[in-house]
């Protein structure tokens, strides 16, 4: 092959060639690699979500909105593992507390802390311990010591308190007036023992009273503790809300969409319809219509699923029904614009010459390309969600005691305002956080996924 | 011509709408197990004597095609329950209930609308400066804000605690008493238009005519206010159907806090007590003025962007 190339030479006229006479050898070397990578123009390919997150993060009210939604996340998911309240138990001498305040079981424990003791474990500040007290026998172990102990009969609720430099190194605080005003009465003795019965409950001294940050309500549940929960089920029930929508809407839409003509018209029409169906009303209606046979079939059922709804309360999946049938319309709308621009697309007839089955080609290429818009929409349809549920959970429907959701709580303290403005407020702040976060993302998304809709 | 068409066609959905809440209405609530006449010391014969009275022992389709017969004649049949034998039409006309219900309402929507307009212009003009930030801010909060909270934030700062309202609002006999009930009303729509105008006004501003206006050398006032305002419009007013929806809502929060006797009230007291004509009234009171104002922005939506084309198929 050597012998057959042709090689063309090029007489270099000096004279034209500026710096001809400066040249050396050494620039006639090859260039090494760094040098030929130096030269290179193209850059490293950005993918679609890669350039949406730079976009995203230069938002900055965006990020600040994710951060405090992630903030309120930790708050409600983790928070509830961190605090030794239980949003359910009612702590009997604690009702009634503002913010930050003990009460006076809490602030005796608190002396003695302060006073040198060891550690406390109060029955009153903590869960579980009802059913403690009905094995009879309890022990915990303090400078290698196991101390065991029962109680007299008819203690109810005490406080034990642990001083190694007492007499006697334990004490327990308890309410004789049990029934009464639940006001902490007197301190006892207790026996002490080094082996612990078999069945036994070992109990964890805390070194601390935990406050009550957000006070307590009238039941002495501790408010926080139920914000963080009632928070909880409030993003659950717009999490899943918003997915129940999405998916239906996405299918309902997109095959509306991409079947055009007069399936088109005939769905669009039952959208219409869906839609100016005054919602609200339908669901006030449907949440009494459902009460009664959802109750009946979770307690007929012995179904997993049916269980697991069953835990969630009637109220709720409700809720979700009435999502699953009326709130699907706005996206299903906007899925079948959506559609409707993207079959027109020559990788859609490509497909489709190619042999792919309708399903396949809404599946694998229709819904992908209208992802940007799934999850917009989806984002706002989460505070929707949310504030549906509040406001039927303040006319007394939805989420039903001992569960709680922040409509619920807002909705609990409306008639004390006055007297404990503060339970009011907090949940009602951190419903009007989540929705004005959620709302402030979802905008940032919009902008971040969709460009060409930046306002 | 193709407006009248158009008209006729679109009151007849209307009209389709109306039949398919009040059958949707109708079927749910007495797929409510037991009978509304059951209480703790009822026995079979009396509940079965108590529907033969009302007519509830009839077929479901034929009490409804009843129902529906007599409310074409204006009958809107009498209470079960919780004014037993009185008209529903007096309980819920009466006093003065429903016309209290539509003043609020219509004030409520006449608020948002001259509220909200001019602070998404003011948005839009000062664009990017602080005004525009603080609106923004401000809207964004308003949208976040339940009603409720807000209906017991304000009656206890301003009728509580500074003392300068009226705490219960009754019958809104003076005019201070609509104060607090309309604001409240009005907080959450005034903010939603107010972003709405700002968004379509930034639309507009991007489009060639007003690009043509600039360079005729208009004053950039009179290019916003008249050129781009009229047509970002279409939005706001696409948005009064759900308005209404939203500002009756409200309204069943918002009676209930001032203690307001209206009818917003019955409603959810209807349901729970299974009055079923009360429901039937109420929700078909409400749903055809929802039905109503979406007829009307439909039509005016035609009559102010002609360029549209509704009656085409399919889209």
């Amino acid at each position: 092959m050597d012998g057959h190339k042709t090689v063309q030479f090029f007489q270099l006229d000096p004279e034209r060639v500026p710096g001809f006479d400066s040249f050396t050898s050494e620039d006639f070397e090859s260039a090494s690699a760094e040098e030929k990578s130096s030269m290179v123009q193209m850059h490293k390919s950005v993918s679609y979500w890669q350039d949406a997150w730079r976009r995203f993060r230069a938002n900055h009210v965006s990020m600040g909105a994710l951060l405090v939604f992630v903030l309120i996340l930790v708050f409600s998911f983790i928070g509830p593992y961190l605090i030794p309240y239980s949003y359910e138990d009612q702590y009997r001498s604690s009702q009634k507390l503002g913010p930050m305040e003990y009460s006076e079981v809490e602030q005796m424990a608190r002396e003695v802390l302060a006073n040198g003791a060891e550690g406390i474990y109060a029955t009153s500040l903590k869960s579980g311990s009802l059913t403690a007290i009905s094995k009879g026998s309890w022990y915990f172990t303090a400078n290698g010591t196991t101390y065991a102990f029962t109680f007299e009969s008819g203690v109810e609720k005490a406080t034990l308190i642990y001083d190694k430099d007492a007499e006697n190194p334990v004490y327990i605080g308890y309410d004789s007036d049990y029934e009464g005003d639940g006001v902490y009465s007197e301190i006892t003795v207790v026996e002490t023992t080094d082996t612990p019965a078999e069945d036994a409950q070992e109990l964890t001294l805390s070194k601390s009273v935990f406050p009550h940050v957000f006070g307590t309500d009238s039941q002495g549940r501790d408010l926080m503790a139920r914000c963080m929960y009632g928070a909880r089920v409030s993003i659950i029930i717009g999490v899943v809300a918003a997915l129940i929508v999405l998916f239906i809407g996405a299918l309902y839409g997109s095959i509306s969409g991409f079947a055009g003509g007069r399936v088109d018209f005939v769905m669009m029409r039952i959208v219409d319809l869906i839609y100016s169906v005054p919602d609200v009303l339908i669901v006030l209606l449907l949440q009494v219509v459902l009460k009664d046979p959802l109750q009946n079939w979770f307690d007929s059922s012995s179904f997993p699923l049916v269980k697991a709804l069953s835990t969630l309360g009637v109220g709720i999946v409700s809720i979700f029904i009435t999502f699953a049938l009326l709130y699907w319309v706005g996206m299903a709308r906007v899925i079948r614009g959506q559609v409707l621009s993207l079959k027109e697309q020559e990788y859609v007839t490509a497909a489709t010459v190619l042999g792919a089955s309708s399903s396949k080609i809404i599946r694998r290429h229709l819904l992908p390309n209208c992802v940007g818009q799934l999850i917009i929409s989806t984002c706002l349809q989460i505070p929707s969600a949310i504030f549906l549920e509040s406001f039927l959970s303040y006319l007394g429907l939805g989420v039903s005691a001992p569960m709680a959701s922040l409509g619920s709580l807002c909705s609990d303290a409306q008639d004390t305002f006055l007297m404990y403005p503060y339970r009011l407020l907090c949940p009602a702040l951190l419903l009007s956080l989540i929705v004005l976060s959620l709302n402030l993302i979802g905008d940032g998304l919009r902008d971040a996924l969709d460009p060409r809709l930046k306002s | 011509m193709d407006l009248f068409v158009y008209t006729l066609k679109r009151i007849g959905t209307a009209l389709l709408t109306l039949l398919l809440v009040a059958a949707i209405t109708f079927f749910l609530m007495n797929a409510i197990p037991g009978s509304p006449f059951m209480t703790d010391k009822s026995t079979p014969e009396q509940i079965a004597l108590a529907n033969a009275k009302y007519g509830l022992d009839k077929p479901l389709v034929v009490q409804f095609v009843n129902y529906i017969k007599n409310l074409l004649h204006g009958d809107m049949g009498t209470s079960l329950k919780m004014q037993q034998d009185t008209a529903v039409a007096k309980i819920l006309f009466g006093q003065g209930k429903f016309r209290r219900s539509i003043q609020l309402g219509v004030f409520a929507l006449l608020t948002s609308i001259i509220v909200g307009i001019p602070l998404g212009c003011l948005c839009a003009y000062y664009r990017g400066k602080w005004i525009d930030s603080i609106l923004r801010v401000v809207t964004t909060v308003g949208i976040a804000m339940p009603t409720f909270v807000i209906a017991t934030l304000m009656l206890f700062t301003f009728g509580v605690n500074l003392k300068i309202l009226p705490v219960q609002s009754g019958t809104l006999d003076s005019p201070i008493s609509y104060v607090m009930p309309v604001i409240t009303m009005a907080l959450y729509p005034s903010c939603h238009i107010a972003k709405l105008t700002r968004t379509s006004m930034l639309d507009s501003i991007s489009q060639d005519y007003i690009r043509t206006a600039r360079a005729k050398g208009l004053k950039t006032k009179m290019i916003l206010f008249k050129h781009a305002l009229r047509n970002s419009l279409i939005p706001v007013i696409t948005y009064l159907g759900p308005l209404t929806a939203s500002i009756i809502t409200g309204s069943l929060v918002v009676e209930q806090i001032y203690s307001i006797p209206g009818i917003g009230s019955y409603f959810v007291s209807s349901i729970l007590n299974r009055d079923y004509p009360i429901i039937m009234g109420t929700t078909i009171l409400l749903a055809a003025l929802i039905v109503f104002m979406n007829l009307v922005v439909d039509i005016a939506y035609k009559i102010v962007d002609p360029r549209i084309n509704l009656t085409k198929k399919g889209d």
